[in-house]
């Protein structure tokens, strides 16, 4: 009965990671008491919600066999494009438009050049972080975008049912991506296409424009972290979301997705997600010693995929051969 | 055997048209620069370019190397650092004598990428998350080792090395230029080198013919750590000081260039003198836009798209599905 | 089989929880009194030196007085924030936070003070938002310092190029500072490089602005890690002598250069004396007295000089950071 009960949960996520959570979680409760208190639950879930967003898209992205590194970037763009649109007047609901219509044309740019250029998603997306932190670079000339109308910080700061609204959005974001990937044939396709393109080619499945969808998606995602942050804060600066992109990634693969393609799902993501959040705050209640909590960090990263791998094999009892996990495949 | 020969000696061939593409590109850009400023061509400009090139120049020929067998290094920048912050500590104690710290860290670059490869080859995981956990790892013992400060107070006979020159070309731009030489003609011609083509190309075929892939990926990442120790060295030596944050983004920019110069994601392609090319371009273009004293802003904008040109005017490479 | 799988799983993941539990409890459970340091760029020498200040007055209030350090490597304002909202969680005794983006971090802060928790700003001030008080000398301040000393070194005429990186807006205000201090001499700043806010970088690009504008009589570094590069690049071209270097702050090789002529004097602030300050006056709002508090001025100017050959002796051991402590 049990067996049965963690074999059909293995199938929805990743049973290592699900358990060092709890662990964790348990563990912090009981020895930290301002651990597991309403107040900490809230920073633990804003102390990584915009990750938690983007990290939706960047599922989708690598399921497909890709990767966006341009999210952070986009992100920062977005919260300043939206803080420039709102001071010119624009109104909250047309800034928001335009600033998701401009990160979604990115992640289109994006696929494009993909599709286009035959060139590696990660060399694209790459040249694309720099380009756009660049421009979110000369738009700002260093300095930060401030003067926001107060109806905007309800995005950010604003509460639905006594929980923070950017938690909730993720919450209905996380539901929607998750029954259109599950139970939508146009979604679903997602997953033959990063397993192998090429056949998903000649059934038919036009992969160029699946492409741009995923790209879309994910910088849109990133578009909305983005005006969440701003609204967070109200206020915009190009220093937002360094190296966000490496920690929606992590939380991805965490979670039990291959970078090769083909294996992932929301809720893999979002236990990846929650894991993260919950360490990030871990440290600091913890009070682990200055410098260490890179190291715990990297230790970690590690050993949580060493253990999906261990019980992938113990699972199926195959293991992967090479070609199945190198970056790129074939 | 001959097989292996034979496919690698094919690659070659197919490549010399990419490095003849870069040359020319190289070729148009100094061109272009050098009409458009009068600093450009001029010796202390050049050898400075040179100088500056070194560090991601020995990088990315480690890096071609694991692109070479399908995979990538995440962790290049903060083996660099933690590398250079155990020898300069090593040095600035006294503890032991320059080439004995010397020695120490190469050894330690050495061990870093050896753990990489062996738990990717062990485990068999991604190549992209065991080098982002090292990088993060070693990155964190940088800072834990020093907290942040600088390492200094280093020997006369460590600072020669970076500063030396010999016939007014410093001397890590020789050595530089001494490792591209050797390490091309050994990838052609060396088997134990050589095998990283066909490994990278079919790892499950290359198994069937008799290759050890394990040792073969193992060996590579230590082989790209051992850049990694070298740039280091040369880094701490010139700069007269250890620092935790030396080589941040270095990989980024190693991968393009050796992604420039012919390497592919999905592996089994590769050239030495292509990724030197690339790294040539990108260091040329830099040095034009502050000769040309462009904006600082836009220098990241210019940055990425040069990337992505430089993509859409090399050769296209079968990413193809 | 399957037993054995389970138990082995079992084995496994308490195994893990208690390797998790031994890394994270080297630190001890809640301290009698924690106090947290925010920064926007951990790991920097200068903040090593302002933790260090902290560190050192923790110790004289009281031996149950703990300090951490906290914030992001990368500048990036919002982690910032989020730093300071997880020690809000975890119910610290004060904070001390020096913002890399006042505007961000003024909800953060507002909402410390609003459970209780003093807050004082350092360095870089948040002056919107409800800290108790600001120790440091404000960004625009140091750079006009350096701007009326460097008209000094010139003797009111000159080319000056500064060596900067993009993004963090307290170097933009320093160079501001810097112009507005150059007012009224025949001083200009003639041009302005990337340096990636790296050494290594620095060299390539400061040798390459002196290529460019060979009129270049000094070179103003805007932050720490230009210094020792200006000195190389300087070297490259040849007019080692000729121009004169104006560094920041006293990282050790920024201070050996000094020692060795090579460069003039750096804008030295005091970040050793706002840690130090800071965590008194955090500490000092904590307490009761006959009079309802709580007692810290509005701020306190730690003061900013060029500081020279005869002035940097006692920087050239910083403060011995023993991480973990």
């Amino acid at each position: 009965m049990v067996t049965k009960m963690v074999r059909k949960l293995s199938e929805h996520t990743n049973l290592g990671l699900l358990a060092v959570t709890v662990g964790l979680f348990t563990v912090m409760s009981i020895t930290y008491s301002h651990f597991f208190t309403l107040y900490n639950m809230e920073v633990i879930a804003m102390g990584f919600v915009q990750e938690a967003i983007m990290a939706l898209g960047m599922t989708i992205v690598i399921i497909s066999g890709g990767i966006d590194l341009s999210i952070g970037s986009v992100l920062v763009l977005s919260s300043i494009l939206v803080g420039l649109f709102l001071k010119a007047d624009l109104g909250v609901a047309l800034s928001i438009f335009l600033t998701l219509c401009i990160s979604g044309s990115i992640g289109f740019a994006n696929a494009v050049m993909i599709n286009r250029l035959r060139a590696h998603p990660f060399i694209v997306t790459l040249g694309t972080m720099t380009a756009v932190r660049g421009f979110a670079l000369v738009l700002t000339e260093g300095h930060p975008v401030t003067g926001f109308p107060k109806s905007f910080s309800y995005f950010g700061q604003g509460y639905l049912f006594n929980i923070p609204f950017p938690v909730v959005l993720f919450i209905i974001l996380a539901i929607c991506f998750h029954i259109l990937l599950r139970h939508t044939k146009y979604f679903s396709q997602v997953y033959f296409i990063g397993s192998n393109p090429g056949a998903a080619r000649l059934c038919g499945m036009n992969v160029e424009r699946f492409r741009w969808m995923t790209y879309i998606i994910s910088a849109t995602l990133a578009g909305t972290a983005g005006i969440i942050t701003a609204s967070q804060y109200i206020s915009a600066n190009a220093s937002f979301g360094i190296d966000a992109e490496l920690r929606v990634i992590t939380a991805v693969i965490i979670g039990g997705a291959s970078l090769s393609g083909g294996i992932g799902s929301i809720g893999r993501t979002v236990l990846g997600v929650i894991f993260l959040a919950i360490v990030a705050n871990a440290m600091v209640q913890a009070g682990v010693p200055t410098y260490w909590d890179k190291v715990a960090y990297g230790s970690m990263l590690v050993i949580s995929v060493v253990l999906e791998q261990y019980f992938r094999f113990r699972r199926t009892g195959i293991k992967d051969n090479w070609r199945d996990f190198m970056l790129g495949g074939n | 055997m001959t097989d292996t020969k034979r496919s690698s000696q094919l690659v070659s061939t197919a490549f010399q048209a990419r490095e003849v593409q870069l040359l020319l590109l190289t070729s148009v850009v100094v061109l272009i620069i050098s009409t458009l400023t009068p600093n450009f061509l001029t010796e202390s400009n050049l050898k400075s370019v040179a100088m500056g090139m070194t560090y991601d120049l020995i990088v990315a020929l480690g890096m071609t190397y694991v692109l070479i067998l399908g995979g990538l290094d995440l962790s290049v920048g903060s083996n660099i650092a933690l590398t250079g912050i155990i020898t300069t500590l090593l040095m600035q104690k006294g503890v032991v004598s320059v080439p004995v710290a010397i020695g120490i860290g190469l050894s330690v670059s050495f061990i870093i990428g050896a753990i990489n490869g062996a738990v990717i080859a062990r485990f068999r995981i991604n190549p992209f998350i065991v080098t982002l956990g090292m990088m993060s790892l070693a990155r964190g013992g940088a800072m834990v080792l020093t907290s942040g400060y600088f390492v200094t107070g280093l020997p006369e006979s460590f600072l020669i090395i970076g500063r030396g020159e010999i016939m007014g070309i410093p001397f890590p731009v020789i050595v530089a230029l001494l490792i591209v030489i050797i390490f091309d003609f050994l990838l052609k011609n060396w088997v134990h080198l050589n095998r990283a083509f066909p490994v990278g190309a079919d790892p499950d075929n290359a198994a069937l013919l008799g290759i050890n892939v394990n040792k073969t990926v193992v060996l590579g990442f230590a082989l790209c750590g051992l850049f990694a120790g070298i740039t280091a060295i040369f880094m701490c030596s010139r700069l007269a000081m250890g620092y935790a944050q030396f080589g941040l983004e270095i990989e980024l920019r190693a991968l393009g260039a050796a992604v420039i110069g012919g390497a592919t994601f999905s592996g089994g392609r590769g050239s030495i003198w292509g990724t030197f090319l690339g790294v040539l371009l990108l260091a040329i273009i830099n040095n034009g836009f502050i000769l040309m004293d462009a904006s600082i802003y836009w220098q990241k904008v210019v940055n990425g798209t040069i990337l992505i040109i430089a993509i859409a005017t090399a050769v296209r490479h079968s990413r193809i599905k | 089989m399957k037993g054995r799988a389970k138990s082995k799983l079992f084995s496994l993941v308490v195994s893990l929880v208690f390797t998790f539990m031994t890394l994270f409890s080297a630190a001890s459970v809640y301290a009698e009194q924690t106090y947290g340091m925010v920064v926007f760029l951990k790991g920097s020498e200068f903040f090593n030196w302002s933790y260090g200040g902290m560190q050192d007055a923790a110790k004289l209030l009281g031996a149950d007085i703990k300090t951490e350090l906290w914030g992001p490597a990368t500048w990036d304002a919002s982690q910032e924030a989020r730093a300071i909202e997880q020690l809000i969680a975890k119910g610290v005794d004060g904070i001390i936070v020096t913002a890399g983006d006042a505007t961000t971090l003024n909800p953060a802060i507002d909402k410390a003070v609003a459970k209780g928790i003093p807050v004082i700003t350092f360095d870089s001030d948040a002056p919107d938002s409800k800290r108790h008080s600001f120790a440091g000398t404000n960004n625009y301040e140091a750079g006009k310092v350096a701007g009326k000393a460097m008209v000094e070194w010139l003797n009111g005429e000159g080319e000056v190029g500064v060596s900067t990186f993009p993004g963090p807006n307290h170097l933009v205000e320093r160079i501001r500072g810097f112009k507005d201090g150059l007012e009224g001499s025949n001083v200009k700043v003639v041009a302005e490089c990337n340096d990636e806010g790296k050494v290594a970088a620095a060299e390539a690009a400061i040798t390459a602005m002196l290529q460019a504008h060979p009129e270049i009589d000094a070179v103003f570094a805007a932050h720490g890690n230009p210094g020792p590069g200006a000195v190389a690049a300087v070297k490259n071209v040849g007019k080692e002598g000729e121009i004169e270097i104006m560094g920041f702050d006293f990282g050790m090789p920024v201070v050996e250069a000094i020692d060795k002529g090579q460069i003039r004097g750096t804008v030295g602030q005091n970040p050793y004396l706002m840690g130090y300050i800071s965590m008194m006056m955090a500490w000092g709002a904590n307490q009761e007295t006959r009079v309802a508090g709580p007692h810290v001025p509005p701020s306190v100017n730690t003061g900013v000089r060029i500081l020279t050959k005869d002035d940097i002796g006692v920087y050239k051991s910083p403060p011995a950071f023993v991480s973990g402590k």
